[in-house]
C-alpha cells in the first residue's frame, strides 16, 4: 500500500520544526489526514511515497563509533560536544553563493565544539558544518561530494577571535579529504544498485503515525531501487 | 598580511625581551590580523596581570567562516539531485505520459459529444 506523508515546517521554504503524519492508503483511494491544530507553520509538503522505497536514517546511520572517532581525531584542540546531525538545507540557504535551482537540497553534516583559550579570553562554542551534494548520475548510480564548510561561534573575545578563526578556516576545509574519502568508500559499496529516484525525507521517514522533528537537523535518504 | 604578521611579532618580541627585566614571563600569539602578549609577574609582593593586544586599523573580529569546494565540471553535468520546486517537469514519471493523458482526455470529449448528440436526437424522437 503507498503511504501518504504530510509534512508542516515551522520556516518557510520547508525549514525549522517539522510536524509529521504518514498514512497508508489502498492504491486510487483516499488517504484521510486529520489535523486538529497544526499551530504555527509557514510551509508545508506532501509526497506520496511508493512500496519499493527504502529508506536510511542518516542521523543514526553516521552516530556511530567508527564515524564519531574519525571526525574526533581530525578536531585538534576543539572537543566536539554534540551528537552529529544531518538535516536538509535549501540551495538558497547555504552560507555561500551557490548557483543553481534555490530549492535543491544539500544534507547539513553539522556538529558543535568548544575551543579552551587562555585566562584572559573567553572560551569559545559553536558548531561546524559540512555541506554534501547527492545526486544520481543518468545510469542511476548514488553520487556525492562535499560541496563546502562552515563555523560559526560565540565567545573567544576580547583578544583570542582572530587566533580561533584562523585555525578553524585552516582546519574545517582542512578535514574535507578525509570525509570525502569515506563517502566515496561508502558510494564505491552502492554503486553496484541503480535507482530511479533519489529524495530526502524529515527525521527517521517514518512510514506510519504522527510525531515531531527538525529538518534542520535530522532527515532520511530515501532511494527507489531500479 | 603576512607583513602585519611580521610586524606584530617583531613588536611583541622586542616587549617580550622589555619585560624580561622585571622578570615577567609572557608568551605571544600571532594570526593574520591581530596579535597579543600576555604575562604575568610579581613585583614588591603583589602580583600582575599584562596583556598586549595589536590589531590592523578597523579590524572586526570575526567569528563565522565558511567556503565552497571547487566541484568537478563532471559532476554538474551528471548532477540530478533532490529538490524541493514544482515538479510539474517529472508528469512523464506517472502511469502515462501529458502527452497520453491529453490523447485520453481528447478522445473522451470526443465520444461525449456523441453521447451528447445521441442524447438529443432521442429525446426529440416522438
Amino acid at each position: 500500500m503507498p503511504t501518504l506523508s504530510n509534512y508542516w515546517f515551522k520556516d518557510t521554504d520547508f525549514r525549522g520544526d517539522t510536524t509529521f503524519l504518514s498514512i497508508q492508503h489502498p492504491a486510487g483511494g483516499w488517504a484521510w489526514i486529520n489535523w486538529s491544530n497544526i499551530g504555527d507553520k509557514h510551509s508545508t509538503l506532501t509526497w506520496e511515497r511508493e512500496d519499493s522505497e527504502v529508506t536510511y536514517d542518516l542521523v543514526s546511520l553516521l552516530n556511530t563509533p567508527l564515524v564519531l572517532n574519525l571526525i574526533d581525531s581530525n578536531l585538534g584542540e576543539a572537543q566536539r560536544t554534540s551528537d552529529l546531525r544531518v538535516g536538509w538545507v535549501p540551495r538558497k540557504y547555504l552560507p555561500y553563493a551557490s548557483s543553481g535551482g534555490a530549492l535543491d537540497l544539500f544534507l547539513r553534516l553539522s556538529f558543535n565544539f568548544h575551543i579552551s583559550t587562555p585566562w584572559y579570553c573567553s572560551d569559545a562554542d559553536g558548531h561546524i558544518d559540512y555541506i554534501i551534494a547527492c545526486y544520481l548520475d543518468s545510469a542511476g548510480h548514488v553520487g556525492a561530494y562535499v560541496d563546502g564548510w562552515a563555523y560559526q561561534y560565540n565567545g573567544g573575545g576580547p583578544f583570542c577571535t582572530g587566533e580561533i578563526s584562523s585555525r578553524l578556516s585552516s582546519a574545517v576545509p582542512g578535514a574535507i579529504g578525509t570525509l570525502q574519502q569515506q563517502l566515496n568508500l561508502f558510494l564505491e559499496l552502492l554503486g553496484r544498485r541503480q535507482f530511479d529516484m533519489l529524495y530526502y525525507l524529515p527525521g527517521s521517514a517514518e512510514r506510519s503515525g504522527s510525531g515531531t522533528t527538525n529538518v534542520n537537523d535530522r532527515v532520511s535518504l530515501a532511494l527507489l531501487p531500479r | 598580511m603576512e607583513n602585519s604578521s611580521n610586524l606584530f611579532d617583531d613588536i611583541l618580541k622586542k616587549l617580550q625581551e622589555s619585560l624580561r627585566e622585571f622578570n615577567c614571563k609572557s608568551e605571544i600569539k600571532v594570526s593574520d590580523k591581530e596579535a597579543m602578549l600576555y604575562g604575568k609577574f610579581k613585583q614588591y609582593m603583589e602580583k600582575y596581570n599584562i596583556v598586549i593586544h595589536i590589531t590592523q586599523e578597523g579590524y572586526t573580529p570575526v567569528t563565522a567562516g565558511s567556503g565552497k569546494i571547487k566541484a568537478k565540471v563532471e559532476e554538474y553535468q551528471r548532477i540530478s539531485m533532490p529538490n524541493l520546486n514544482t515538479q510539474s517537469f517529472t508528469a512523464q514519471r506517472a502511469n502515462c505520459s501529458q502527452e497520453q493523458q491529453l490523447e485520453l482526455k481528447n478522445k473522451f470529449m470526443r465520444e461525449a459529444v456523441e453521447i451528447g448528440n445521441e442524447f438529443l436526437r432521442k429525446m426529440n424522437t416522438p
